[in-house]
């Protein structure tokens, strides 16, 4: 790793002096100017489908976050812009409950906790409709034998925009959990899972497309605390002309998780001499008896493919659009997709020749 | 009567490599060809360089399809004029369902003669058709191009794009390597099926028994970039039976 750990700093230090490994490739200067102090919390966000769930006490929001927040070390950020637990959303979803929630974080700074109790049901989105630089947290605990579905969207979005997204699985728990990121702008998304118990299965799968001068950072840790679960994941990413992206992926098993399957793909498209892309997975394994891979690839379309599609009559500007959105198509799920497989076909076909 | 296809001393190389050296071959309207010959002698660098595949260098020749000048044309306007070639290793693009792909095809072929785009409607029933004319599972046209199929459901479904685009001269590549016996039948079928009196057939080939499905009117040996004989069906038996060593000598 360059640079010295940073570990809950006593005077925080200023971000665009942190040469840690996570951020080499984010220009840091454009995330500090954008951290402004910004207006109320509950204005940041609004949400739907919330009606019927509880809101968390004081207490019990506190006693949650404590749990969920992560080292601020590891997420510099954090500890510019998270907010006290007085100052989020905090929501549950109680027990055996069937909830369909969609955030939308429209400006400043948005915060937002959802505690789902044990064999529940829950599917949500967090979309980012912003105007203006945004940033803001989301901080998921899922209870023994309950599912979540979570879409995360960045579509279309120039202003710049961090997010830090943190999930804990409990016994039984399982994810499926859909990021998609397309379009221009700056966008840096962390995503933390922790398996803290056994039998619990989480299914990310990632869908990016950095289009002209887009700045895509894509940061994923997933932390196998407690063996016997399973976690799968896949990304896809493409960049066009002047895109950029940066993914790291980071599996960590920890000493108390055997039995653990975890596995990590990273598939990269450079569709431009002038896109670029930075893909590095990590895989920290502190146990005996466990299943994992990890493996980034980065490379331009198959001139295979490219010409059967053409040798059938299918010209080449219109074959590679039809590979990219397949390449892409891979990682959307079929729920959830229209949206980003519409804003693919436009950015690809504005690309086109 | 205008050739199908005249090649007319045809020179060409990979890299720095000259791999076709002076070929020169004209197939009529109606007419099957089989071209046989050794490992490396030039076969599917002829193939590839007709269907227009990048990474061929033409040095000397000419090849005229239906009149024109088919080196000047792109792979998508080869397609259109009417040549196909049926691949000797499908490639496999998943995320790109058979339907989209084949969809694709046809409304391009179609845009390229003027028309409208095919009705869906018309368009699957035909693809129905063709694949239950195969033993093609309906299922796979949900699936990704060739995406998880054997190596006969791959010729297959070349076969099935054939009947699918009818183009005037089909090009088909080891299209008899990796199939069983009866999926060597139901390719030979499908083939005789596409054959017409105004189309043609250029089949390469290492092995007689494709043969005895597809029945050529001439069989070429080519042998280090040249067709060194010519004859008929009956060439290929003696191939057969006594390999290439007794012509190149």
């Amino acid at each position: 790793m360059g640079g010295s750990p940073l570990k809950q700093p006593e005077t925080p230090v200023p971000l665009t002096q942190l040469a840690r490994e996570r951020w080499k490739y984010s220009r840091l200067s454009a995330f500090e100017e954008a951290v402004k102090p910004s207006q109320d919390a509950q204005d940041a966000m609004t949400l739907s489908g919330v009606d019927t769930l509880d809101a968390l006490t004081a207490a019990e929001s506190r006693t949650l976050l404590e749990r969920l927040r992560p080292d601020t070390g590891d997420y510099p950020l954090l500890a510019t812009v998270d907010r006290d637990a007085g100052q989020m959303h905090a929501l549950r979803v109680a027990r055996q409950q069937n909830a369909t929630i969609d955030l939308v974080r429209v400006a400043g700074t948005s915060a937002c906790l959802i505690d789902i109790a044990p064999d529940a049901q829950t599917n949500a989105t967090l979309r980012i409709d912003a105007a203006e630089a945004s940033h803001g947290t989301l901080y998921v605990r899922v209870g023994a034998g309950s599912h979540l579905q979570l879409t995360t969207r960045i579509i279309d979005q120039a202003a710049l925009s961090w997010t830090y997204l943190g999930i804990d699985l409990a016994e039984g728990a399982s994810l499926v959990l859909n990021q998609q990121l397309i379009g221009i702008g700056q966008h840096r998304f962390e995503t933390r899972l922790r398996f803290l118990a056994g039998n619990a299965r989480a299914t990310v799968r990632g869908a990016a497309l950095a289009a002209h001068g887009a700045r895509f950072d894509q940061q994923v840790t997933v932390e196998h605390v407690a063996g016997h679960s399973v976690s799968d994941q896949r990304f896809h990413t493409a960049a066009m002309t002047k895109g950029r992206s940066t993914f790291n992926g980071r599996i960590h098993i920890h000493p108390q998780a055997p039995g653990t399957r975890a596995d990590l793909a990273n598939r990269n498209l450079l569709l431009d001499d002038s896109a670029e892309i930075n893909a590095k997975p990590e895989l920290e394994i502190y146990t005996d008896d466990v299943q994992c891979s990890h493996g980034s690839t980065v490379g331009a379309l198959d001139p295979e493919a490219l010409f059967l599609m053409r040798s059938r009559g299918v010209p080449e500007p219109v074959a590679r659009r039809l590979l990219i959105a397949a390449f892409l198509n891979e990682t959307l799920s079929d729920a959830d997709r229209d949206d980003a497989s519409a804003a693919i076909e436009r950015y690809l076909a504005g690309a086109a020749p | 009567m205008t050739a199908l296809l005249a090649i007319d001393n045809l020179s060409a190389r990979v890299g720095e490599k000259p791999i076709l050296k002076g070929l020169s071959l004209a197939i009529q309207p109606g007419e099957v060809h089989a071209i046989m010959g050794p490992n490396g002698s030039g076969k599917s660098t002829l193939a590839n360089l007709l269907a227009g595949k990048p990474g061929y260098e033409v040095t000397s020749g000419t090849v005229q399809f239906n009149g024109t000048d088919l080196l000047s044309q792109e792979a998508e306007e080869r397609s259109h004029a009417g040549l196909f070639l049926a691949f000797q290793y499908p490639v496999e693009i998943p995320g790109v369902s058979n339907m989209e792909f084949l969809k694709a095809a046809l409304d391009q072929h179609a845009a390229a003669r003027g028309e409208d785009a095919p009705a869906t409607g018309a368009f699957i029933k035909r693809v129905r058709e063709l694949a239950n004319e195969l033993d093609l599972n309906a299922e796979f046209l949900k699936r990704g191009v060739n995406e998880g199929f054997s190596g006969g459901e791959k010729k297959r479904n070349e076969i099935l794009q054939l009947r699918l685009l009818e183009p005037t001269l089909a090009v088909l590549d080891e299209t008899d390597s990796g199939l069983d016996i009866d999926a060597l039948r139901v390719v030979g079928e499908g083939v005789n099926a596409f054959r017409s009196p105004t189309n043609g057939v250029l089949m390469i080939t290492h092995y007689q028994r494709l043969l005895d499905h597809i029945r050529p009117n001439f069989v070429h040996v080519l042998s280090d970039g040249q067709i060194i004989r010519t004859g008929g069906p009956e060439l290929a038996l003696e191939l057969e039976e006594k390999g290439y060593g007794w012509l190149a000598a």
